[in-house]
């Protein structure tokens, strides 16, 4: 049989099977448009929570002051009577350039044992990054999770999370942020964005 | 049109696609010949193989989930792709030989299932790491080569199945991973799996039909009803709806018809409540106009009856 006369005899089912593939052909060509794309720019510095084997007696908090990384360490009340540490943080940057995500060093601080109160510190890992905590970032783009709507019953039928994962966002565009599979970084509700890289000393 | 001229229609349909002829189905009809003894075999030979299919399914899962943390790699994989393979082979000798027959499709449909649990198992045993996605990916398109090509070659109903549902998990994560907007995945898939539903209606393997019918409206109703509900466009969903309607007629589909009638009800009901939450006199009138109709309905067919189709 020709394929002319398959064709003509199977209509119906060679526009069945055509439509994904022209859809898939579509989005190739989309994403291959240089002219039409605006990637992100500007690198971020984000945190999730970490789960060490021991349980630590300090507490700590992330944030930016005066365009710095710091960590708020708070001394938490000896067990039995008080808690135990909600956890520790691990903290990552987006690299813009590469479309990555890596690991930034962030351990417990030496005097670990000896800390009192509260107490600030620069974080090293970030100590030649000037961040802006702004949600936003300057050129226009912002962290938002589970923006790819739609699929509702596709992807109750064949799974799939990507659906939900963090993305970097600005108008029509949407940016996964991907750690390449190799270093998950915990749930959506973990994340916690800290600061737009906007100059690097 | 009565239900026994819908099955009168339905017997011509069958008998046209099979090519069967009179002598054949007078035969069956009377239960002369081969056909009483060959039914009552063919049924319970069916039988024994679903329930050995079964056992042997869930012998194999239970052995392998009480060993699985003695196994090094090797094992893991011998245990799930090695049966896999061997069922997938043993159900290619059962379709040569015609006692065997029988045990071919759920040997088929075990083996659909455990060769690429297999396939996975190998991928995270000796894999390098990278995104769960592009496994799935893989696996589903050595499947569907596969499950294509021995339908190609042995024209059973049971591989057309494997391999439209392996196709249609290829084309979601590939759409998956390029970034496609998942409304527009999702109604290109519907529309796909209504399309090659229709074609299987006309087929030998008509009765998988339902099925594919059944997911292509409903993935492109719902996936129609999300992208446009509260947008201005919101309106056309109901002409899409009516629109499966109409198509469930033509193919005389009633899996198409029960999800076209629900997309309709959901649509009208959500319709009121968005509108006329606190007006008793919206439902009223929906009943009114539903009973006008059904008369109207009625009508044309009398009409169709007693002056077009008489001439």
């Amino acid at each position: 049989m020709s394929v002319a006369k398959f064709v003509k005899d199977n209509l119906v089912l060679v526009v069945g099977l055509t439509l994904p593939v022209l859809l898939m052909v579509g989005f190739l060509a989309a994403s291959a448009l240089p002219a039409l794309n605006d990637p992100p720019k500007y690198d971020f510095v984000f945190s999730t929570r970490d789960h060490p084997s021991t349980q630590t007696p300090v507490d700590v908090r992330l944030l930016v002051k005066d365009h710095v990384l710091v960590a708020q360490y708070t001394k938490l009340p000896s067990a039995p009577a008080g808690y135990a540490s909600a956890g520790w943080r691990k903290l990552y940057l987006y690299d813009a350039g590469s479309r990555t995500v890596r690991q930034l060093e962030f351990g417990f601080p030496p005097d670990l044992a000896a800390l009192e109160g509260t107490r600030e510190e620069p974080v090293a890992a970030a100590a030649g990054m000037t961040l802006d905590p702004a949600l936003q970032s300057p050129d226009g783009y912002e962290l938002s999770f589970g923006d790819r709507r739609g699929g509702g019953l596709l992807l109750e039928m064949f799974g799939g999370s990507r659906a939900y994962e963090p993305r970097l966002r600005k108008d029509g565009r949407s940016v996964p942020i991907s750690a390449g599979g190799r270093e998950p970084f915990g749930f959506n509700s973990d994340i916690e964005f800290l600061g737009w890289v906007t100059a690097k000393r | 049109m009565t239900a026994k001229q819908d099955a009168l229609v339905e017997v011509v349909d069958l008998i046209a696609r099979h090519g069967l002829t009179i002598d054949e189905v007078s035969a069956a009809l009377a239960g002369k010949g081969d056909y009483a003894t060959q039914r009552t075999s063919s049924v319970l030979s069916r039988l024994f193989a679903y329930l050995g299919g079964t056992f042997v399914f869930v012998g194999l899962g239970i052995f392998v989930g009480m060993r699985w943390d003695d196994l090094g790699p090797a094992g893991r994989v011998l245990l799930t792709l090695g049966p896999g393979l061997c069922l997938f082979v043993f159900a290619l000798v059962c379709t040569s030989d015609a006692r065997l027959e029988a045990a071919a499709t759920p040997l088929f449909l075990v083996a659909g299932l455990v060769q690429p649990t297999g396939l996975l198992v190998m991928l995270r045993e000796y894999g390098n790491g990278g995104e769960a996605e592009h496994a799935v990916l893989f696996t589903s398109l050595v499947m569907l080569v596969q499950q294509g090509c021995t339908f190609w070659a042995r024209r059973r109903t049971v591989l057309a199945f494997t391999t439209i549902v392996f196709g249609s998990i290829a084309v979601f994560v590939s759409l998956d991973l390029l970034d496609a907007n998942m409304y527009m995945t999702g109604i290109t898939m519907g529309a796909s799996l209504l399309c090659i539903g229709w074609s299987l209606d006309r087929s030998p393997h008509r009765a998988i039909a339902g099925v594919v019918y059944f997911f292509g409206a409903a993935l492109l109703l719902e996936e129609t009803y999300a992208w446009l509900r509260r947008e201005p466009l919101e309106i056309l969903f109901l002409g899409l709806a009516c629109a499966m309607v109409v198509l469930a007629t033509v193919a005389r589909s009633r899996s198409l018809l029960a999800v076209g009638t629900v997309a309709l009800i959901g649509y009208i009901a959500d319709f009121i409540y968005q509108h006329f939450a606190d007006n008793l006199g919206a439902p009223l009138v929906l009943m009114a106009i539903g009973l006008v109709f059904i008369g109207a309905g009625a009508a044309a067919v009398r009409i169709n009856a007693r002056y077009i189709a008489g001439h």
